[in-house]
Order: C-alpha cells, then sequence, then structure tokens
C-alpha cells in the first residue's frame, strides 16, 4: 500500500468518505431486497477506494462525471445524502425531486454532473465540462469515471482523442472492476491495462491498484495537477473487485469463486483501516466510531426520505424546456 | 428601415459573427468551421476574427462534438456546435436525445443552452449519405427546440434568438438554399423561435411547407395564380414548438390543406403536422389533408433517378389541384 502523506484530518475524511459509501450501497442493498426501492440498481460495494481516492484531490467546484454505478462517488465527492436519498426514492426531496432515480443522480451544489445510464455517455459531456474551463479561463478541472465496458464505447475513444488534441483539464477515470455486464474483461478488450491505450491518444496513462486508496489519489493528484496547469488531459485506470452483479438479482454464477476471495482479501476498507492504525493516524476505537455514525447517517437520510412526499403532477411538467422558447 | 440584399449564407454567417461579437461565451466548433470556414462557407471568416480558443475545427467526431456542446453548455459556455451532414446525426443522436434534452428536465436547475447547426435536404446530386433530411427523428425528441428556415431574413433573426435562448436549439438549414438571396435589414434584428410566417395570401388552399419546400411552393402558388386558384403558403419556420394558432387560422379562412415537406414519408415531420391540423381544425376542413412528401425509397444519385425522389413545385401543384377536385 502506498505510503501516507496527507494530512490526518485528509486522510480521516477519506476514511470515512469509504464507510458511508460501504454502508450506502448495503444499506440499499438490503431495501431493494426487501421491495423498497424500485427500478434496477448497480451497486459497487468493495470499490470504495476508487470513488474517494478519485474524488479527494478535487476542489469543490471541480466538475465531475459518473457512471451507472456511481452512489460512490457522489457520495466522495460530496454529495448530499438527505438528497441523494430522495432521488433513489423517486421523492420530491431529491435534487431531480424524484425524476431521474438511481441511474441519474446529480448534485450541483458540489459540481456532480452526474450519473449517466448509458455505458460511456457521460464522457463527451465531461469534455465540454473541460472545454469550458479552458475557454472561461478559469482553473477548474473535470474528471470523469467510466468502466472497462465503456472504454470500448465509440463515445469514449472520441471523448479521449478531442479532449487530446484540445489540450482540456480532464482526467479520465477508468473504474475497471474486471466485468462488462457479465462478460469478463478479457472478453471485450484485448489489452490487460486499458491505460495502455493512453498512448495512442498522446496522453499520460497509468494503471494503479483501485484497492489502495492512496494510490488511486496520488496517481489522480498527478493528473489534476497537470490538467490545471494547463497540460492537458490523462488518463488513471484504477482496478478493483466487482463484488456485487452487473445489477441487483444477477447471481453471478459467471464469476470465479477465486476472483470473488480475493476481492474479499483486497477489501479497501481493511487495507486503508489497517495502515492508519499503524500509522497511529487512527485507533481501532476511533475507527469503529466511524464506522457507527456513517451507518447511521446513512440510516437516517433514508428513514428521512421514506417519509418525504412524493413529488405532484407540477413536477412532471417542470423544465421540458428550462427555459422561455419566446 | 434600409434593407439589403444578402444570401441565405450571408445572413447565417452575419448572425453567427454578431452573436459572437455580442457574448464572449459563445463558441462555434465542428468539422472544418475554422480555418476552412466550413464545408458551405457558411463559418467564413469566423475563426480570424475571434481566434481559435472560441472558434476551432474538431476530430471527426459527432458523438464527442455533441456531448462537448451540451457539456460545455452546462459549465457556462454558448456553443453553438455543426454537424456538417444531417445524415450523420445518427452518430450524435444518442448524445442529444439521452444527454442533451434529458439534463434540464432530470437535472433540475440546470440549463443547456446550445444551438446544434446542421444541414439537410437533396438536390445536390450527393447520393442518400449527404442529402437526407431527418429533422423528424430530432422532432421526435422532447426538449429541444426545431428551426427550419426558408429565407435569409428568417435564417438570420431566427438564428440570433436561438443562439440567446437557453433552451438546445436544433438550427436546420437547407443546402440548396444556401446561393438563394433575400432581402434583410441593415441593422439588428431577430425573428422569434416558435412563430409561424404567413409567406404568401390566399383564399382556396392552404400549404404549410418546410424549408425549401416554401420557396417550391412559391413557385407553384405563382403558377397556380394564372389558372385562377388562391393559395395561402405558411411556413412554420420553427417546427417544434408548432405555431397552430396561425396554421389553424389559414385553415379556418382555406378550409383546404397540404402538408409539404421534403423527408420520406412515413414518420416524416409533414405526417404528425398532419395529425394536429386534423385534430384540432376538423370542422373547418372541406377534405382531407394532403401530404406532398418524398417516398420512402433511399435518395439514388443519378440525376435521372433522384427526379422521382424529389418533391417540388410540380407535385405540390398536382396535390392542389387534387384538393380542389380539379
Amino acid at each position: 500500500m502506498s505510503e501516507v502523506s496527507l494530512s490526518r484530518e485528509k486522510l480521516v475524511d477519506m476514511y470515512r468518505k469509504m464507510w458511508l459509501a460501504r454502508h450506502h450501497d448495503v444499506w440499499v442493498e438490503d431495501m431493494k431486497t426487501k421491495g423498497q426501492i424500485m427500478g434496477s440498481m448497480h451497486l459497487a460495494t468493495g470499490q470504495e477506494a476508487v470513488s474517494v481516492g478519485a474524488c479527494a484531490p478535487l476542489n469543490d467546484d471541480d466538475y465531475t462525471m459518473h457512471t451507472h454505478r456511481e452512489h460512490q462517488q457522489l457520495i466522495a465527492k460530496g454529495a448530499d445524502i438527505g438528497k441523494m436519498a430522495g432521488d433513489m426514492l423517486g421523492k420530491v426531496t431529491g435534487c431531480a425531486r424524484g425524476k431521474g432515480g438511481h441511474m441519474l443522480l446529480f448534485d450541483k451544489d458540489v459540481h456532480a454532473l452526474g450519473a449517466c445510464g448509458i455505458v460511456g455517455g457521460g464522457v463527451p459531456v465531461a469534455v465540454g465540462y473541460a472545454m469550458a474551463f479552458k475557454v472561461l479561463g478559469t482553473k477548474q478541472v473535470a474528471l470523469t469515471f467510466f468502466g472497462d465496458g465503456a472504454a470500448n464505447e465509440g463515445s469514449v475513444h472520441e471523448a479521449m482523442n478531442f479532449a487530446a488534441v484540445r489540450k482540456y483539464p480532464i482526467i479520465f477515470l477508468c473504474e475497471n472492476n474486471r466485468w462488462g455486464l457479465t462478460c469478463p474483461q478479457h472478453e471485450q478488450a484485448a489489452v490487460e491495462d486499458l491505460a495502455d491505450r493512453a498512448r495512442g491518444y498522446g496522453i499520460p496513462g497509468v494503471t494503479v491498484n483501485g484497492n489502495d486508496v492512496l494510490a488511486v489519489y496520488e496517481a489522480v493528484k498527478l493528473a489534476v495537477d497537470r490538467a490545471r496547469a494547463g497540460d492537458g488531459p490523462s488518463m488513471v485506470e484504477c482496478q478493483t473487485w466487482r463484488m456485487r452483479g452487473m445489477g441487483f438479482g444477477d447471481t453471478m454464477e459467471y464469476v470465479p469463486k477465486e476472483y470473488l476471495e480475493e476481492g474479499s482479501r483486497q477489501d479497501p476498507i481493511c487495507l486503508f483501516e489497517k495502515k492508519l492504525v499503524e500509522k497511529n493516524i487512527l485507533t481501532v476505537e476511533e475507527a469503529r466510531a466511524i464506522e457507527a455514525e456513517t451507518k447511521k447517517a446513512i440510516e437516517d437520510a433514508y428513514e428521512a426520505a421514506k417519509n418525504a412526499p412524493n413529488p405532484d403532477e407540477s413536477v412532471f411538467w417542470a423544465n421540458v424546456y428550462a427555459a422561455e422558447i419566446c | 428601415m434600409t434593407m439589403k440584399k444578402v444570401t441565405y449564407r450571408q445572413a447565417i454567417n452575419e448572425a453567427l459573427f454578431e452573436e459572437m461579437e455580442r457574448d464572449p461565451k459563445v463558441v462555434l466548433f465542428g468539422e472544418d468551421v475554422g480555418t476552412y470556414g466550413g464545408v458551405f462557407k457558411v463559418t467564413d471568416g469566423l475563426k480570424k476574427k475571434f481566434g481559435s480558443d472560441r472558434v476551432f475545427d474538431t476530430p471527426i467526431a459527432e458523438a464527442a462534438l455533441m456531448g462537448a456542446a451540451t457539456g460545455a453548455a452546462v459549465a457556462g459556455l454558448r456553443p453553438i456546435v455543426e454537424i456538417m451532414f444531417m445524415d450523420w446525426i445518427g452518430i450524435a443522436m444518442d448524445q442529444l436525445v439521452n444527454q442533451t434534452t434529458m439534463i434540464p428536465y432530470i437535472w433540475e436547475g440546470i440549463k443547456v443552452p446550445l444551438v446544434l447547426r446542421t444541414q439537410g435536404g437533396s438536390g445536390s446530386k450527393g447520393s442518400c449519405q449527404h442529402t437526407k433530411s431527418l429533422e423528424a427523428w430530432i422532432y421526435h425528441v422532447p426538449g429541444i427546440v426545431v428551426a427550419m428556415p426558408s429565407t435569409p431574413y428568417d435564417a438570420k433573426g431566427l438564428l440570433k434568438s436561438a443562439i440567446r435562448n437557453d433552451n438546445p436549439v436544433a438550427f436546420i438549414e437547407h443546402k440548396m438554399l444556401y446561393p438563394t438571396e433575400g432581402e434583410i435589414p441593415e441593422g439588428e434584428y431577430t425573428v422569434p423561435l416558435g412563430k409561424a410566417s404567413v409567406k404568401r395570401e390566399g383564399k382556396d388552399v392552404t400549404i404549410v411547407a418546410l424549408s425549401k419546400m416554401v420557396v417550391e411552393s412559391l413557385k407553384a402558388a405563382k403558377e397556380l395564380e394564372e389558372e385562377g386558384i388562391s393559395v395561402e403558403v405558411v411556413d412554420p419556420v420553427t417546427i417544434k414548438p408548432l405555431d397552430m394558432e396561425t396554421i389553424a387560422a389559414s385553415v379556418k379562412k382555406t378550409n383546404r390543406v397540404i402538408v409539404v415537406n421534403e423527408a420520406f414519408r412515413t414518420g416524416a415531420v409533414a405526417s404528425d403536422i398532419t395529425a394536429q391540423i386534423q385534430e384540432q381544425c376538423f370542422d373547418d376542413l372541406d377534405g382531407p389533408i394532403l401530404r406532398v412528401t418524398a417516398p420512402d425509397v433511399q435518395i439514388p444519385y443519378s440525376p435521372a433517378l433522384e427526379q422521382f425522389w424529389l418533391p417540388g413545385k410540380d407535385k405540390i401543384k398536382q396535390a392542389v389541384l387534387a384538393s380542389l377536385k380539379r
């Protein structure tokens, strides 16, 4: 595991966000099992280090684009969990007032803009964010998450090449959990490290252990600094383990036992906690207190969302056009 | 007001110049729009005047173009993106359907003020991948304004309104109209989105025609006048939202309607306009609403064959006579 070089405050914040992310997906999985959440559900339990390590080097006003397996990515960016729970349950208290649901979460207050249910579909939009930052001369950067499945989409290729040519301030963050839908990576790509493709775009690319939150942080920090300095895009591939099915209800018979066993051994929260305790940054008692406090935060958010009002018909008709036409 | 004669191409070019000068947040990008000034020279001189951050050539990557325009609009620019030929809109369509038009509705509080400029239309002997009119695809999607001007006057004034509008606007030009001339004011003016224009007054039959078919309809109307038939020609100018008020007023006067649309017949915008007139003006109709469209056949190259595809003055005249049972 990478060495610790961040402030205690930052490290504890990252640890806390990893637990929030973990509890969130465990909690909504439970609700889904009980039939309390409608629609589809893509869980990232065990992938917390990617989201938290990738968002930790960003400023609040940097924009992020997310995938369809995105709850943890939004939590890592600092999205309001109460509003997120509202959207997850289709309630008026959500940022989208319940219009978007699980696959279209966003929170404009922290510039998490936003999730995308079309694999690879959000990546070109994130290039547009970076275009605006460059033209307007702000020092913001964009970071777009996408998966190993999305890496093979034409839109992602087009977007990466476009951003590279124009030297836009963007980080292409490939969250590689080695499964696209129910197919293993080797059936979808002929390269092992997807970051090898970066060379073809003329941008730096690096592959890191996506279960080591500090390794993710360090790689993304370099890419963010580079983008902010005006040196253009980078690709960071974070290899991780998908410990849940493609979607809720996927029984995962196709996943080898050894893969899941290795993923369990590489649990990112356990690894990070061990490190923090070893370095005397956190005591075990403090760790347990954070684990308990974050669990309660998730429970409270969902309890409030369950009791929140549904959107009414005015919400249905609102913003078909967001502005006057004439 | 002092008037001057310009081509449709010049009118659009003037609108782009004036709006880019007025608002530094307006940017323009696409294939060949920069140094070369556009394949039809519509963007001539803009890169030289406004610099390569605001006017630039892009890779041939329509999905990235449409997505980047969307993201740039979200992040504070007012992009004008050109898809060189409308036949290629399919590549950009996922972005348009699942991002551009989705975002303002689902991501409440976020606007997407962009203009998608493209051109369609046949008659150039361009064969079937460079001459289609696919406005119906865009028209079908909620949340976008679709404009199809037929005159230099409307083209300039309407494009200025489109650039200033906070909704996504598809601005669809016709390649055969670029060299056509018309009068425009010397000074500043705009044409409102969403308002139809009666291009010729008449009392026997109403023709509702789109884009270049307005020109063909006016030719037909002139010849029919010599036969004692008085034809009113209504140009919706903006096809979505459709100004049914102006169309209905004309139908009330003439009681007969022909809808003319240079596009494949099945699922054409003409079909929808026909349905709307039938629903709203049934009691005012003295006969069936007739459509003049292209047939459901791919567009062939040979001039000997293209004539069978193209709707135009003669087919419009036949429809008017049929409507009057002559």
